[in-house]
């Protein structure tokens, strides 16, 4: 389950396609820091553990720094690995995440992106007559996810532009068509304020260009004014504070529908000292809006940071056949059964996802005739 | 459906406020090209259905930008007025255009040629506004491509040595010695420090005089609005004289300084603005009610106002409040800014805009006016100041509200209300606050069309009493 433990959202302020809601925290952090490493910008290769490799564009890295009683050191100039001559540069950064100085040097996002293209898929233990042999032999091979950088949806920058920050604000959530596009959290308000352009930086789902795009104008939800029964000035106070509270909770309750109350599988990246840094994935419901997303928590639940992105509903289908595959050990007959499928239609939504690859060509084609018949 | 009186007040009113506030650059939230089309836009409609109202505006108090597009509007069809209008229409130009500070009169000027707006009545405005001019010699030098550009359209006969200043190719020396010493100064480095500065500053890089060395030997003959240009550059040479300087320019000074250094000058910046702020009321005091007066000023982050006019929303609160310290009685005043700060002085743009907060704070404090200076944009949370309003003016009978907005809103075509019930009045300098604030109670009150034609005929009658000077009554 995903809450938003330790933080209150504070009234929507609306731009163009975009309603951004900014996050207030409630008691002050001040033994966590997070803050802008630059990185050059360009491609990045990740060797993974398991001797795959991770090819992304990364725009920034975070620096996450903890402990207490002395003052946060951030190590400049973070860039590892050596160019690659050519015209198209490709950088080694050894690990996603690296312990740096004092420090932990994390790339945004792509810790939960990689858990996407990989880690969320347990290869096969049994080889099946019907897997291919190239799959057996190599794994799931290349895959490819795509994201839109914050700088093409129209109207982003404008709304980051004429965002009025809170004094006590560390966190932002993000709504195109009153989805929610993406969260974002850290520790706190002084490292927000350095980090709130890098949202443009960032990487989004394709719906949310396709919203920014078609959506326009959101409309302003206006609170009920409860001003109405007000006899003196206090009762006016009172009411503010009502109308406050009601926008908080009517964002915790429904705005927030796609991530509140539904399961997630979680997965633990790193620990910092008592803190943990997990990556996670909600329950990859077809019918809804599934999120991944990395956070940083406190022993008590209190979210020190979190990033999400907004998966489209190809990367779901994708991520939840695969999800489905693996937990019956990549037996055909058990998971169709699972999916209320027959084998044949099973193979067919395989093949439709794109990993027909997977499969013997035999097993393919016998399909195909059963179908047809 | 509203009746045609509703209509034009309406229409009226819209464009009085957005003539009062827009001046074609970028704001906060809107560019500059958003903001043209929007006052073209409105200028257009006004003059096409309002033909004698929109030329009575210009008596109105509006800022320069939109005297400028309203004269060259009527210039330009002069045909469609009528003719029991003419003279009154001709007196307002020619009174209109002699207000205009002398770079703006000749831009305008020049900009006729270029529109290629040219008619009887256009040479004749030229004409006379040539032959009013107290020193053309001074202004030839000054503007010469736009004197220029005005004469040649005009087809003007200019007296003495100015066609051969003009036109000429500076073979002879000239008898004026003004015209000598710009004629000798394309030579000799010394003559260029006798011209005005402007003139001086293209004629120093030919010279190759640096920047710095010009303004310093220059100094006693830099205007005000030069001085405030390059005094941070000139190393403590040029300095500021705040007794000269109007109101909204030196706050805009003032909160151009950095922190510490308005901390340190404190008593010495509050001295300046109080004595600018006086200078104002000397000339039109404020139209407050008695009682306690409040004010509720917006210092949000989008009071940082844009690129091209920098903190002029802050500036513009800064002036109402040092106007209204300085106009009403002591202990009748005070100021909530929605961040609140420990000294006016050290107000700056920050964070979210939560105005219904200070309104009950002003409530508490138990105002009976409460003047609210804020572009109109409210976030914390969006729509609560109108219902709060309500709800006050339930509780407290006799309170009064008035809304003065800095900032033109591109989209809606007019300055952004907070609230239905509280129509925003806008405002660009804060010389003309007395104007808005008797404005914003006529916008407020529900008035006829009729009341505002006779309001509009008042402004005229002072406006071309001749001798009148710049000041509004």
């Amino acid at each position: 389950m995903l809450t938003l433990e330790g933080l209150t959202p504070a009234p929507a302020q609306v731009r163009g396609a975009f309603r951004l809601v900014p996050l207030l925290r409630d008691r002050p952090c001040e033994d966590v820091r997070l803050t802008l490493q630059p990185l050059s910008q360009d491609l990045k290769a990740v060797a993974l553990p398991d001797g795959a490799q991770y090819v992304a564009f990364v725009p920034h890295a975070l620096c996450l720094d903890w402990g207490e009683g002395r003052p946060p050191e951030v190590a400049l100039g973070g860039q590892v690995g050596r160019p690659r001559g050519g015209w198209r540069r490709l950088e080694l950064v050894d690990r996603l995440r690296r312990r740096e100085g004092s420090g932990l040097r994390f790339l945004p996002l792509h810790l939960a992106l990689e858990g996407l293209l990989a880690l969320h898929f347990g290869p096969p233990r049994v080889a099946w007559k019907e897997l291919s042999r190239d799959f057996l032999r190599a794994g799931l091979g290349v895959r490819t996810e795509s994201g839109v950088p914050g700088n093409l949806l129209p109207g982003f920058e404008d709304a980051l532009r004429t965002f009025e920050l809170h004094d006590r604000q560390v966190g932002m959530l993000v709504y195109t068509g009153d989805q929610l596009a993406s969260a974002f959290v850290v520790p706190s308000a002084a490292d927000y304020r350095q980090l709130h352009r890098t949202l443009l930086a960032d990487l989004y789902g394709d719906l949310v260009l396709r919203y920014a795009a078609l959506y326009p104008e959101p409309p302003l939800l206006e609170a009920t004014p409860q001003f109405e029964a007000a006899r003196t000035v206090a009762d006016l106070r009172v009411a503010l504070a009502a109308v406050r509270r009601d926008w908080a909770t009517f964002v915790q309750t429904e705005l927030l529908r796609d991530l509140l109350g539904r399961s997630l599988m979680a997965e633990p990246v790193y620990s910092a000292g008592t803190l943990e840094l997990d990556r996670f994935v909600t329950d990859l419901n077809p019918a809804q809006i599934n999120h991944i997303g990395e956070r940083l928590r406190r022993p008590d639940g209190e979210v020190l940071y979190l990033k999400t992105f907004q998966l489209s509903a190809a990367q779901t289908r994708r991520a939840y056949l695969l999800h489905q595959l693996a937990t019956h050990q990549w037996h055909l007959g058990e998971a169709a059964a699972a999916l209320g499928q027959t084998v044949p239609d099973l193979v067919e939504r395989i093949e439709r996802a794109g990993f027909g690859y997977l499969l013997t060509q035999a097993m393919r084609e016998t399909a195909a005739k059963a179908r047809r018949t | 459906m509203p009746s045609h009186d509703t209509i034009a007040r309406e229409d009226l009113i819209l464009f009085l406020n957005a003539a009062f506030a827009c001046s074609g650059q970028r704001e906060f939230y809107h560019t500059a090209d958003e903001q043209r089309v929007s006052v073209q836009f409105l200028h257009a409609y006004i003059l096409g259905n309002y033909r004698r109202l929109y030329a009575r505006t210009l008596a109105a108090g509006v800022n320069d930008f939109n005297a400028a597009e309203i004269i060259v509007n009527l210039l330009r069809t002069g045909r469609e007025t009528p003719p029991d209008f003419r003279a009154e229409e001709n007196a307002l130009l020619g009174a209109a255009l002699r207000r205009l500070p002398p770079q703006r009169s000749w831009k305008l000027l020049a900009r006729l040629r270029r529109e290629r707006v040219n008619n009887r009545r256009t040479r004749a405005l030229v004409r006379a506004h040539m032959a009013g001019q107290r020193d053309l010699t001074f202004q030839a030098v000054k503007y010469r491509r736009l004197v220029r550009a005005a004469a040649l359209h005009a087809h003007l006969h200019l007296g003495g040595e100015l066609p051969e200043f003009l036109f000429g190719t500076f073979r002879r020396a000239f008898r004026t010695p003004l015209l000598e010493t710009y004629r000798q100064a394309r030579y000799s480095t010394q003559a260029v420090y006798a011209l005005p500065y402007s003139v001086a500053q293209g004629l120093a890089v030919r010279h190759g005089i640096p920047p710095q060395e010009l303004a310093g030997r220059m100094t006693a003959r830099l205007t005000e609005d030069e001085r405030l240009r390059v005094q941070r550059r000139s190393a403590g040479v040029v300095e500021v004289r705040p007794e000269r300087l109007p109101l909204t320019a030196l706050c805009l000074y003032v909160l151009a300084m950095p922190l510490t250094e308005r901390q340190a000058r404190a008593a010495e910046l509050e001295d300046w603005l109080g004595r600018a702020a006086r200078a104002v009321l000397k000339r039109a005091p404020l139209p407050l009610s008695p009682g306690r007066v409040a004010a509720v000023l917006d210092n949000s982050f989008s009071a940082s106002g844009s690129r091209e006019k920098r903190r002029r929303p802050l500036a513009l609160a800064l002036a109402t409040d040092l106007l209204l310290r300085a106009g009403c009685p002591a202990g009748t005043y005070r100021a909530f800014w929605t961040q609140p700060t420990p000294s006016s002085l050290l107000v700056q743009a920050a964070g979210q805009t939560n105005l219904t907060e200070r309104l009950l704070d002003a409530l508490d404090w138990g105002a009976q006016t409460v003047l609210v200076v804020s572009d109109g944009v409210e976030n914390d949370p969006p729509g609560v100041f109108h219902a709060a309003l309500r709800a006050a003016r339930r509780l407290c009978p006799a309170l009064e509200v008035l809304h003065v907005n800095p900032v033109f809103d591109a989209e809606m075509l007019t300055v952004r209300s907070l609230s239905p019930d509280l129509p925003a009045v806008g405002l660009r300098d804060a010389d003309d606050l007395p104007t808005a604030l008797g404005f914003a109670r006529f916008a407020a009150g529900g008035a006829e069309v009729s009341d505002l034609e006779t309001y509009l005929l008042e402004r005229v009658r002072t406006f071309l009493k001749p001798g009148e000077a710049h000041v509004d009554p």
